[in-house]
């Protein structure tokens, strides 16, 4: 046998084929020259008279390779029949999905850049979707979800708040409501464990009806009851089943055992069987003691209530109820004067934080998914502009305008269903990944796409298609339908450019949405991060541990083991400062008082700090008048204390505040006065954005704390950071330390949040921005293939190439520009939903608009001029001579 | 018959040869052409370079399937076989052909009396 490849290769050049396919096609025909050798050897002749007669299967070469070309670029004008036992409605689907199919494998190029695009869309709509879809949309797994409900307070001054209750309030609507089969308290405490290393944990305080309406009972012992909650009861606990597994290997006599704390034993009374709320994150239940203050103050709301709506009582009921007995307590009590009561499911208030944000997310995406629709869209007709020809002939053999209709939309569907498909793919391999980088506190472990979300996405997809599919379609087979079989390709060209135009509108607004919703929140950082914190950040660390002192003891002995430490500190080499404070800033927590400023009735709300000597310095914040508190501002001198700049104007309003006096309010009465003996610069305590509390320092000695906070300046802190535990040896207390933290990264965590919002925003932005330039540019490279002819009459006629290029890129400016004005107008309605999510800038902040509107029409002509740059190169003789 | 009236003839006839010869099971390229000249008595003949492109029409249109079989020592081969949007359009083309061909025989008068 003979290699025939070569001489079959030669023989097909002239047919221009795919080259893979020129392969296939010389592999058969060798076959066939084989076939032929072999027979004529077979019927006695020899080799060269065998290897003539094979290759003579191959003259008329030129016949060939016409017929190839012809054949290989058919389109199938003729529609393939299906098998006739299906019904004819069903059998042209499934011919139709057949023969989309083929025409699809038959353009790589082209499949795979729409199917790409439209796993993209399809893929973080299907992401968000599943995070909505189980957040959102489905029952908390809790126990008697449906009847969960949560009580809060309604300030008549601030109706959206939602106010924790105060415990008068509670034992009132415990007593006097009949909706409930339970109503109880929870909050969580901090509790030093000195069983083996000594170890700070969160622990639960509850009331036994929280417990009850929860529906956590006791899996061995007893539950908590109403006589443990009263002071100077046996010290009790329960611990989760959890912690019974782990801290105490599932020990059957665990009941009646010792817990050691720093403030005492407590013994154990029971473990709870396993219960949902919380996911098993607290190990340690005790009975929940209302402070004195508690007691007595009705204007004290601070305790998280939980109620569980009795069998058979409706929400509204419950709400009708509650109302009554709030209007009551209103009139009873001064406290409660013009206060309200809500009644909230619990199901609602999981995810009361997350409702919102996931819907913007989501919104984000869906512009994503229009954008890569209207990119596929575009797609489409610029293809259709190839395809003409094809649907001139098959509607001149007789095919109806709907039957090529339905064709053509089932080739975009068909694109759709593998796009989503693969979206759908890639969202569920990717969720996993994704939540946790998701900014918001979601339920990780419940999230996952499942068929429930997979179906969804899919018929999302199919839904899709046919949105995108049938405009093109329509007017590709109205072009098809006129028969214009002379001038194919030019008969798309009009409506063709005009569904461009639209396309090119439609991306453009649908991105600059997306661009100006990053860009407000770019905004909102920047603003963020020129917010000044009052204290100088750099170089500041905070160093903390907690001395192991029982509650009576810690006062006394901490302040002791803080004077000690801060000096070790201040000793430590490359520390500049040190010195100590309750609550430092950005710390998490702040107290409250309400202070009485000489002169004035009214009493102002301020936040009292407990620093030692040289705080200021040691922080960076500005003295402004008058001196710093000093180590001779013992117990025995006269109380002092030194005031913020916001504190000064809220206490003394326009005037000097130096040497007057404050005093504290306490229950009916009032404290011994303090002298105002300095005013420092304000400092954001809370967080860069929220509110600003009046600011009082009092020196920790006349202001006892049990634990304090040691704070450093120093050339390095984390090195610093890492020698503190160091520091502690030999010191009179036994002392938990903590991670040191640096107040750089204590600020950013205020705002990480924001920023994390502000990344994710801008990436889905860069997305749609990218999506939409593709889709220009895909647009334009269309235009300039439909106008070759026009371009080249125009050169013809002495029109130079630049000037050309000018108008191409100039035709598709102008959908460019109004894209950029529906944008904005659509911006200026959609970034509102924002607005809570802002700081520092509006909603509709036209800086940002004109920043993100300089982008777009930067980007725009761009993506435009590339492909239209092809224009240079256009010449005439061959443009004119294409058809 | 001149070599032009053959061509034509051919033409019009060749699918419906084609698509018969595939009907009962898949063949490859030269067992077509050569069942079609040995059941045409060698009126009839395709060289591989009229028969490979009138094959890839056909596939194009969706009438007949073509398969690559591996065999052990040979090149790969192509075999073709009849789909059942093809089995319609035979059936559609033998009466077709029947109907113009009792017309033809008709109007020719080579009708045996």
């Amino acid at each position: 046998m003979d290699d025939w490849l070569p001489e079959i290769r030669k023989r097909l050049a002239g047919a221009d084929l795919d080259p893979a396919r020129e392969v296939e096609i010389a592999q058969e025909l060798a076959q066939h020259l084989d076939d032929r050798y072999a027979e004529m050897r077979a019927l006695g002749a020899d080799e060269d008279v065998a290897r003539s007669a094979a290759l003579a299967e191959l003259n008329d070469d030129a016949r060939m390779q016409r017929e190839l070309a012809l054949a290989e670029r058919l389109e199938s004008t003729v529609l393939p029949a299906g098998d006739p036992g299906r019904p004819p409605f069903l059998r042209g689907v499934w011919q139709d999905v057949r023969y989309a199919a083929r025409m699809l494998r038959r353009n790589p190029g082209f499949t795979t850049l729409a199917v790409l695009t439209l796993a993209l869309g399809v893929g973080a709509t299907t992401v968000v979707y599943a995070i909505i879809d189980n957040v959102l949309f489905r029952p908390v797994p809790y126990e008697h979800i449906d009847r969960l409900v949560r009580v809060f307070e309604i300030d008549p001054d601030q109706p959206g708040r939602l106010i924790s209750a105060s415990y008068p309030n509670l034992q009132d609507w415990r007593a006097r409501s009949r909706s409930f089969d339970a109503m109880g308290v929870y909050r969580s405490r901090s509790l030093i464990l000195l069983d083996g290393e000594p170890e700070r944990i969160t622990a639960a305080t509850v009331t036994p009806g929280f417990l009850d309406a929860a529906g956590a009972e006791p899996a061995l012992g007893r539950s908590l009851s109403e006589a443990d909650s009263i002071s100077g009861a046996r010290r009790v606990v329960m611990i989760s089943h959890g912690a019974w597994l782990r801290r105490f290997g599932g020990d059957p006599n665990v009941v009646g055992r010792t817990v050691r704390t720093v403030d005492g034993p407590y013994e154990i009374v029971g473990v709870l069987a396993p219960i949902r709320m919380f996911a098993g994150s607290l190990d340690f239940w005790m009975p929940f003691e209302p402070s004195t203050a508690m007691k007595a103050f009705r204007g004290s709301r601070s305790l998280w209530v939980l109620a569980r709506l009795r069998s058979g009582v409706t929400l509204e009921q419950a709400r009708g109820e509650m109302d009554g007995i709030a209007a009551a307590l209103a009139q009873e009590h001064p406290e409660n004067r013009g206060w309200r009561v809500t009644v909230m499911p619990m199901q609602e208030y999981t995810v009361l934080g997350v409702r919102q944000p996931l819907y913007i997310f989501f919104a984000a995406v869906a512009c994503i998914l229009l954008i890569a629709c209207a990119n596929v869209a575009g797609l489409l007709v610029a293809r259709g502009a190839a395809r003409s020809g094809e649907l001139a002939i098959r509607s001149f053999l007789g095919a109806s305008r709907g039957r090529i209709v339905r064709q053509l939309v089932t080739e975009s569907v068909v694109l759709a269903v593998a796009g989503g498909s693969l979206g759908a793919l890639l969202a569920w391999w990717t969720i996993p990944q994704l939540v946790p980088l998701f900014p918001l506190d979601l339920p990780a472990e419940r999230i996952s796409v499942d068929v429930r979300v997979l179906a969804i996405a899919v018929a999302a997809s199919c839904l899709t298609g046919m949105l995108f599919g049938i405009v093109p379609a329509l007017g590709l087979s109205r072009a098809g339908s006129a028969g214009v079989l002379k001038s194919q390709g030019r008969a798309t060209a009009g409506w063709g450019r005009r569904l461009g135009g639209g396309l090119i509108v439609a991306e453009v607004a649908l991105s600059l949405v997306l661009l100006a919703g990053a860009g407000l929140m770019v905004r909102t950082l920047t603003a963020l991060y020129a917010v000044d914190p009052g204290i100088d950040v750099a170089g500041r660390v905070a160093l903390r541990a907690t001395p192991l002192l029982p509650k009576e003891a810690a006062p006394a002995r901490a302040q002791e083991f803080y004077r000690q430490l801060v000096e070790r500190v201040a000793a430590m080499p490359g520390v500049h400062a040190a010195a100590a404070i309750d609550t430092p800033p950005f710390g998490g927590s702040i107290l409250f008082s309400m202070a009485i400023p000489d002169g004035v009735k009214a009493p102002v709300g301020v936040s009292p700090r407990a620093v030692t000597p040289g705080y200021f310095d040691a922080m960076g914040i500005d003295l402004q008048a008058g001196r710093d508190i000093s180590a001779a501002d013992a117990t025995t001198t006269g109380k002092v204390v030194v005031v913020d700049a916001l504190a000064a104007s809220q206490l003394w309003p326009g005037r000097n505040p130096l040497g007057r006096h404050l005093r504290f309010k306490q229950g009916e009465g009032a404290s011994e006065p303090y002298e105002v003996i300095g005013v420092v610069a304000d400092v954001r305590h809370v967080s860069l954005d929220g509110e600003s509390w009046p600011g009082l320092y009092h020196p920790v000695t006349q202001r006892p704390a049990a634990h304090m906070t040691v704070v450093a300046r120093a050339a390095d802190p984390e090195a610093i950071g890492r020698q503190f535990p160091g520091a502690l040896a030999g010191l009179p207390e036994r002392a938990l330390v903590r991670p040191p933290q640096l107040f750089a990264g204590l600020v950013d965590a205020t705002i990480a949040e924001r920023r994390n919002r502000a990344i994710l925003l801008g990436v889905l932005a860069a997305m749609g921005v990218g999506l939409a330039a593709l889709g220009v540019f895909c647009l334009t490279t269309y235009a300039v293939a439909q106008r070759t002819k026009e371009i080249g009459v125009r050169i013809a006629l002495g029109a130079d190439g630049p000037r050309v290029l000018r108008t191409i890129v100039g035709s598709q400016v102008t959908p460019i520009a109004l894209g950029v004005g529906l944008g904005i107008l659509g911006s200026w309605w959609a970034t509102r939903v924002l607005s809570t999510y802002l700081f520092g800038v509006g909603p509709t902040d036209p800086v940002t608009f004109a920043a993100v509107a300089v982008i777009i029409a930067v980007v725009g002509p761009i993506a435009c001029y590339i492909p239209a740059r092809r224009v240079l190169r256009v010449d005439p003789v061959n443009a004119l001579r294409a058809e | 018959m001149s070599p032009t009236h053959r061509r034509e003839l051919k033409k019009g006839s060749a699918e419906l040869l084609i698509l018969s010869l595939v009907e009962v099971r898949a063949r490859h390229g030269y067992e077509i052409g050569k069942l079609i000249e040995q059941r045409s008595g060698g009126t009839i003949t395709f060289s591989a370079a009229a028969l490979y492109p009138l094959l890839y029409r056909l596939e194009k249109r969706g009438w007949i399937d073509g398969k690559w079989v591996e065999q052990a020592g040979q090149r790969r081969r192509r075999y073709y076989k009849l789909t059942p949007g093809g089995r319609r359009v035979l059936g559609e083309q033998r009466i077709a052909w029947r109907a113009f061909a009792a017309a033809i025989n008709h109007i020719a008068g080579t009708e045996e009396a």
